[in-house]
């Protein structure tokens, strides 16, 4: 599913944030990332989501060199990977409805067709009934949430998610991390950067240890 | 992985229709600042199109003049009316000449002395001395170039003294309307040059505001043509609304204007019906405003979109 060859990344800075990472993902796997603050997790995710390109090495990712893929081949790649952001990035001057309902208009989903995944999505992260709401009356743990209905949405074989429990209480953590377990037991494959080691071991998945741009451990 | 899409063409329009009135609502947001930069841009066009619609009206009241212009050819002594009868209806045949007269040396010579005042004193004279003479009226719209032409042939024959035209005048409003439309043309290109940057500049503007929006759905895999789509609907929207303030505009100006010209028309001793824009022209000005809407709207889309990308 997913491989990483050699892959180091230098900021125009001159900051490592990853050094030499030699990694893969097999098809439905599921694998926490995991190290201190600053240790590349974040980097690492990027360069897979094309956000950042590596300095060195490459990615493969169903059988494609995504270093080699042409600008206009981007977004379509883009579309088939659940992207879970650190920090929300939803659209503010539209609903929450309109928020998940997004990436399906984008894939050419024509708008009286998409009402039904879109609560089905909503339903999935708990927020069934707060379709008409924008995103600033919801709670942080909330807008999170929408975030992730809208990586859901379009049914990706691929997650990557970026401390996608960050603001959510212990219970909700257990909760959306039950949700990615069910998902991968579908046979999606995902990533997910975290610093709640609580529940990575209670989830006893597979565990990447970055540390200072390296890669520690992979078990 | 892209299950369930549906691509169908009612699916393409109902994707569309909603970008439309996506736009539509964000005009309606923008509402001020967007009515004064769809006035300003009516304004830039209707200045073109108040001048072009006052050079057609010129044109066809300088047919109409011609009309009552005539061209004489004063024929030699030789030329018996038989032969003058028959050279008229050769010089009828010709595409330039609506229509044409013979004027015997007796006709020519009681239409002078209706005019002339000698009244009786030319009796006195034994010979008439005034030649045989054929006025020739040119189909309207020939030019001064085509006039001069036909009557160098004229004058080359034998049987023509002398051929003259009041060519001065004919020449003078032949190059005033060539001044007109040209006039029309520079200001029309550069009014929609300015209509197309200041589209390009508010799309710009709205690029820039929209920033994050557009980070985050490239984030989400959505393509240029996706994202460009609002923003080229916004373009076309305001070089089409443009359009419409540009109509009403030369209806009111030329409005204003008739009381005037009617005066003008009136101090030559002549009625002077202003023809208006007509409907199929109107709906081509909002065509084409609504075109180059579009392209400002493009041209910036393409030299901005592609710099913002997420980090
Ligand atoms: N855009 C950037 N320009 C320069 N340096 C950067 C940039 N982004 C990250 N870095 C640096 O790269 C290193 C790795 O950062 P990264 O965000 O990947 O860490 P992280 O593991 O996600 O940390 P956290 O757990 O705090 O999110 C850090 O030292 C950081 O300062
Ligand atoms: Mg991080």
């Amino acid at each position: 599913m997913l491989e990483l060859q050699g892959v180091s990344k230098q900021y125009p800075d001159g900051q490592v944030a990853l050094d030499s990472i030699d990694l893969s993902l097999g098809e439905g796997e599921m694998a926490f990332l995991t190290g201190h603050s600053g240790a590349g997790k974040s980097t690492l995710l990027k360069l897979i989501a094309l956000i950042e390109r590596p300095s060195q090495g490459r990615i493969i990712v169903n059988g494609t060199d995504i270093g080699r893929l042409p600008r206009g081949h981007i977004p379509y790649y883009r579309q088939n990977i659940g992207l879970i952001f650190q920090n929300v990035q939803l659209l503010h001057d539209r609903s929450v409805f309109d928020n998940v309902a997004l990436p399906l208009l984008i894939q050419g989903f024509s708008p009286r067709d998409l009402g039904n995944r879109v609560r089905a999505a909503l339903d999935t992260v708990g927020l069934l009934g707060m379709e008409s709401k924008a995103p600033v009356q919801l709670s942080g743990g909330e807008q999170q949430r929408v975030g992730i209905a809208r990586a859901l949405v379009v049914r990706p074989r691929l997650i990557l998610a970026d401390e996608p429990t960050g603001n959510l209480d212990p219970e909700l953590s257990e909760d959306i991390m039950g949700l990615f377990g069910r998902f991968n037991e579908l046979g999606v494959s995902l990533m997910i950067a975290t610093h709640d080691i609580d529940l990575i071991t209670r989830l006893n998945k597979r565990r990447i240890v970055l540390s200072r741009g390296l890669l520690e451990g992979s078990a | 992985m892209n299950t369930g899409q549906t691509l169908s063409f009612s699916g393409w329009l109902q994707a569309h229709a909603h970008v439309a009135r996506d736009s539509l609502a964000r005009l309606r947001v923008n509402g001020l600042s967007s009515l004064l930069t769809i006035l300003m841009m009516g304004c830039a066009l209707s200045l073109p199109t108040t001048l072009w619609v006052l050079t057609q009206n010129a044109t066809l009241a300088s047919h109409d003049w011609q009309r009552q212009f005539s061209l004489t050819l004063y024929l030699s002594q030789r030329i018996n009316e038989r032969q003058g009868q028959q050279l008229l209806a050769e010089l009828k045949r010709d595409p330039l000449v609506e229509r044409g007269e013979y004027l015997s040396p007796k006709a020519t010579l009681a239409e002078f002395r209706d005019y002339s005042g000698f009244g009786r004193a030319l009796d006195l004279l034994e010979d008439n001395p005034l030649p045989a003479v054929i006025v020739l009226w040119p189909k309207p719209g020939t030019d001064a170039a085509q006039l001069d032409a036909f009557l160098a042939k004229q004058h080359a024959r034998t049987e023509i003294d002398l051929a003259q035209a009041d060519s001065d005048w004919l020449e003078r409003l032949s190059a005033l309307l060539e001044f007109g439309t040209r006039l029309v043309q520079i200001m029309g290109l550069m009014l929609g040059l300015t209509v197309i940057l200041v589209v390009a500049n508010t799309i710009r503007l709205n690029i820039e505001s929209r920033r994050e929006e557009i980070v985050v759905m490239k984030l989400i895999g959505a393509p240029d043509g996706f994202i460009q789509r609002p923003f080229l609907y916004s373009g076309t929207l305001y070089g089409l609304l443009s359009g419409v303030i540009a109509c009403l505009g030369v209806a009111l100006t030329l409005n204003a204007l008739t009381p005037h010209l009617d005066a003008l028309a009136a101090s030559y001793g002549r009625a002077m019906d202003l023809q208006g824009l007509a409907l199929g022209d109107g709906l081509k000005l909002v065509g084409l405003a609504a075109l180059m809407g579009w392209v400002g709207a493009w041209q910036s889309v393409w030299r901005n979109l592609r710099h913002i990308e997420p980090e």
